[in-house]
């Protein structure tokens, strides 16, 4: 035989190598959960408050941290093994081998964007809606800007091509298979970066409403838990797909597991606890079949209570059944993994089948009635179903801003019974985008002492006190959160920002320090440095530092929004304009940057833009006193005295202390209050 | 196999538990508890403390069960006297005792916080990609050492993670990350030179298989000494270079010394241990970010 000479003959060799080492799938399984794992804590630990972070949330947390991307590269790994080993026609095992050996390049991500973000990270939100993905699809437009995309992602994506494109090379020298490898594994990973893609569905058949409830309207608990099961539901085919290619006994040991009764006394009473919670909910809670991930929660509790019922004497089978099952339930809840887990033990056992009913009709309920499901299918649980529902429609209200009706909702679901942190927490933040403050201060109170972990309520609180001038009350909140250790580092910030507003700059720089200390990210403390600077006119150090912001952080809206304010009290009010909507661009539903924005419009003569931008800003935060002054300069100007009487009025209602307004009430000839 | 009663048994366990390794991760752990506390005070959680060391125990006893199974052939080439080398325990009992050990330590950790559970779970991330196939990153120097120093590190900021930050990583100061990083990475090479016989066979490169025995002992003496000099020179604070030069000779001489010994060089670096934290109580700005 002719030996290989060509350049490529050592990668050849190594391949060949690699992929016949000997790895058991235990070790194979652990060593693709470490290098996931290493990533979420590559990710977490390096990028702060990103998604994942650690937040003392742990509940919203926890779902990220190891099922969400976990299951989100699982899916990835997956897929790429199927295409590459349909590509090169090789056995499945081989290639997942090699794949494994690749998978460490997922760690580029968070360490490319810490250099590359200077130590402050990205805080990324997922693609929401066409408007969004369509851009998307410039991933290697390297002169795009791709909000939603890092250059540690596009790395990681590029290299994954690669990869593919260079294994099958390699395997097969056909340039046709090379580049299908590569468009391939393009198509698998955009897939899978793409799990809002779902919420467009409603649109598509006119329903508008509910679209932006998608994640936190849907029913399971938290938006982790809906992206984990796109996920697993796109895992699902490609894994049985590669036991289809590799271990056809494992799956005829689960054909033979599904004997049809069984498969049919799990899913059919699953479906029946999926209508029966439809049926208790939907009078209260109408928007079950609007929210695409809903199907995804009724598939997966099926598939569990099914996966469930499996009784097979291979054993490898059984471990797939109890994985699968266990992954799928978690996913909708954790009572539906308890009632599956059930389901399966009961499965087990003989003349059960009552049981498996019993625990298949509660699983597919628990997909509605999540962690109360067996209080609510108690006796008088209709009672408390009704109090559920309500509690959930508030929430979707609140998402969609629509405080009043949030409000309500709330109201109703606090008069029967539930009593939940986030349920005072979002009341209360709903009282206060209402402009009920006094109602507000004891819910936020509550919230606090129902969950002591969660910053904001401290920061809702706090910022009642702030709006209302009463800074000694809002440093004795922020001093509570120090103590209990929630975001120290957040909150010696604010404490700084109090401390140089009230003019005591040797407390500030104090508490400056201590958030240094405490790990504040360098933008945010150059920031509030910065500020400090302005505050004391020393506005050529303040300029200064609001360059070292953009330094750390390239698109800081408050950076140029701060350098605005310079060049605004100077009086150059063109550059202060033109800075600021610099900064509206980057930061455009940031409420103080769109009243600078209106009051430097104001300034420059051009009423109808100021008005557009001030009514803005009080649309996002009604409390704030200095867009209420600047709207009744507005009306002023235009000579509607009523409505500037009252937005001066109003201003002086939130902060009896906002500069100005008093003044102008006077000139106006009124008596301030 | 002689059958032997469970508790003479875990006993037997218990008596291979590394003693000089595992102060060296529980004094990183206590290093973390009372950095932690001279930074953020003014609560010293004494409950917390005594639960992180204990962890800090049962978890590093774990990572070690699971290098024992999966070195055992090498192991036994090198004579090092491990439970199963020894034959005192069957492979099964042994991975259920290491399982045991991680879960003890993963549920203590669970109870000081989720950050301190979670960075357990980064150790033994960090212990399963170093020891096991398919990566085994033990086998590649310096990674090796690398891997060492990171869950040295890691036992340090898990002692830092109880006072209950939120941001327990980025809080840590900058300047003793790097310091920690580099110090363990280039002296903690001296441990490969027992197992010298085990990791030829086994395809294992260090420092030692890499050199040979005795040009390897000397250049990780010279390397142990560079680690020790660089301290001071780190921490800018030249007065420790007291302390540092005759830890650094004296640990040169006894690795290069014939028959080796492990337990002289730790001793001198507990010693210098001490120096080195007694330093930095005293005068903590030197680590602290300057705004």
């Amino acid at each position: 035989m002719k030996a290989d000479r060509s350049p490529l003959s050592p990668f050849r060799r190594f391949i060949l190598s690699q992929e016949s080492r000997p790895v058991t799938l235990a070790q194979g399984s652990l060593a693709f959960a470490s290098v996931v794992l290493a990533r979420n804590f590559a990710e977490s630990i390096l990028e702060g408050d990103q998604v994942l972070g650690f937040t003392p949330l742990i509940r919203n947390s926890f779902y990220s941290f190891f099922d969400h991307f976990f299951l989100f590269y699982l899916s990835t790994f997956l897929w790429l093994v199927l295409v590459l080993s349909l590509i090169t026609n090789e056995e499945v095992k081989r290639v997942a081998r090699l794949s494994l050996l690749f998978s460490p390049i997922i760690l580029v991500v968070p360490i490319i964007d810490i250099v590359l973000s200077k130590g402050t990270g990205y805080k990324l939100g997922y693609l929401e809606g066409m408007s969004q993905v369509i851009p998307a699809v410039q991933f290697f437009d390297l002169k795009g800007q791709i909000l939603q995309i890092t250059w540690g992602q596009r790395i990681e994506l590029f290299s994954v091509c690669c990869f593919a494109t260079l294994y099958v090379w390699l395997k097969r020298t056909s340039l046709i298979r090379s580049l299908a490898a590569f468009v391939l594994a393009y198509l698998v990973l955009f897939i899978h970066g793409l799990p809002q893609i779902l919420t467009e569905i409603p649109k598509a058949f006119g329903f508008d409403h509910g679209v932006r409830a998608i994640m936190g309207g849907g029913l399971v608990d938290v938006d982790s838990q809906n992206y984990a099961l796109f996920m697993l539901l796109l895992c699902m085919p490609a894994a049985l797909a590669l036991l289809w290619r590799s271990d056809r006994l494992l799956l005829r040991g689960l054909g033979i597991g599904f004997r049809r009764g069984r498969c049919w006394a799990a899913a059919v009473p699953c479906i029946l606890g999926i209508a029966l919670g439809y049926l208790a909910f939907n009078e209260h809670y109408r928007m079950t079949f609007l929210n695409p991930y809903n199907y995804l929660a009724f598939g997966a509790a099926t598939g569990a209570f099914v996966l469930a019922s499996v009784r097979s004497r291979n054993r490898k089978a059984v471990l797939f059944a109890v994985t699968s099952c266990t992954l799928l339930s978690v996913n909708v809840g954790w009572a539906c993994l308890l009632l599956a887990l059930s389901a399966f033990a009961s499965a087990r056992l003989k003349k059960a089948l009552p049981l498996l009913f019993f625990f298949s009709v509660a699983g597919g309920f628990s997909v509605f009635g999540q962690h109360d499901t067996l209080t609510l299918l108690l006796p008088g649980g209709l009672y408390r179903v009704r109090a559920f529902a309500v509690y959930r429609q508030g929430r979707e209200q609140f998402i969609q801003k629509d405080w009043e009706n949030a409000r309500k909702l709330y109201e109703e679901a606090l008069a029967r019974g539930v009593a939940d942190h986030e349920l005072y927490e979002r009341l209360a933040e709903s009282y206060v985008n209402l402009g009920l403050l006094d109602r507000a201060i004891p819910l936020f109170e509550k919230a606090i002492a129902t969950s002591r972990n969660d910053p904001e309520s401290y920061l809702g609180l706090g910022g009642i006190h702030l709006a209302r001038g009463d800074l000694a009350a809002t440093m004795r909140v922020y001093d509570r959160a120090i103590e209990n250790r929630v975001l120290p580092d957040r909150f010696y910030l604010e404490k700084g920002r109090i401390y140089f507003r009230a003019g005591d700059f040797g407390r500030a720089k104090g508490s400056l320090r201590r958030a240094a200390l405490m790990g504040a990210k360098k933008d945010l403390l150059y920031q509030s440095l910065a500020d400090l600077a302005f505050f004391s006119a020393d506005y050529e150090e303040a300029f200064r530092l609001y360059e070292k912001v953009l330094f750390y952080k390239p698109r800081s809206g408050m950076a140029y929004n701060g350098m605005a304010n310079i060049h605004h009290v100077e009086g150059k009010y063109a550059q202060a304009l033109d800075l600021y909507l610099k900064a509206l661009e980057l930061t455009p539903d940031d409420p103080s940057i769109l009243n600078n924005t209106g009051a430097a419009y104001l300034e420059t003569g051009r009423i109808e833009e100021a008005y557009r931008l001030v009514s803005k800003a009080l649309a996002i935060y009604p409390m704030m006193a200095e867009a209420h002054y600047n709207m009744g300069r507005i009306f002023e100007l235009v000579g509607a005295r009523e409505e500037a009487v009252r937005s001066y009025r109003n201003a002086l209602e939130v902060n009896p202390d906002v500069m100005g307004a008093r003044e102008a009430l006077e000139g106006l000839g009124e008596t301030p209050p | 196999m002689k059958r032997v009663r469970t508790g003479e048994r875990i006993l037997r366990l218990l008596s291979w538990m590394r003693p000089w390794r595992c102060v060296h991760y529980v004094g990183a752990t206590v290093f973390g508890i009372l950095l932690g506390y001279r930074i953020v005070g003014p609560r010293f959680d004494l409950t917390r403390s005594v639960i992180a060391a204990v962890a800090v125990f049962f978890n590093f006893q774990g990572m070690v069960v699971l290098n024992n199974l999966i070195d055992s052939a090498i192991d036994r080439v090198s004579g090092k006297k491990t439970p199963l080398s020894e034959g005192a325990v069957t492979e099964r009992v042994y991975a259920v005792w290491g399982f045991s050990l991680s879960s003890v330590g993963a549920v203590a950790a669970l109870f000081i916080s989720y950050p301190a559970f979670l960075i357990v779970i980064a150790a033994h991330v960090t212990s399963f990609v170093y020891s096991s196939p398919p990566f085994r990153l033990k086998r590649f120097f310096p990674v090796n050492t690398l891997f060492i120093a990171l869950s040295t590190y890691l036992a340090m900021m898990f002692g830092y993670s109880i006072h209950g930050l939120t941001k327990t990583f980025m809080s840590f100061p900058p300047r003793l990350t790097l310091l920690f990083m580099i110090v363990f990475t280039l002296s903690l090479c001296f441990k490969d030179r027992l197992d010298y016989r085990g990791d030829s066979e086994g395809g294992v490169y260090t420092l030692f298989t890499l050199l040979g025995e005795r040009k390897g002992s000397i250049v990780s003496g010279i390397l142990v000494c560079a680690s020790y000099c660089s301290v001071p020179l780190i921490l800018g604070y030249p007065a420790l270079f007291f302390a540092a030069v005759p830890a650094g000779a004296l640990s040169f001489f006894f690795l290069t010394r014939n028959p080796f010994r492990e337990e002289p060089i730790f001793i001198v670096y507990f010693l210098f241990a001490d120096v080195f934290i007694f330093t930095l109580w005293r005068n903590i700005e030197l680590v602290l970010p300057k705004i």
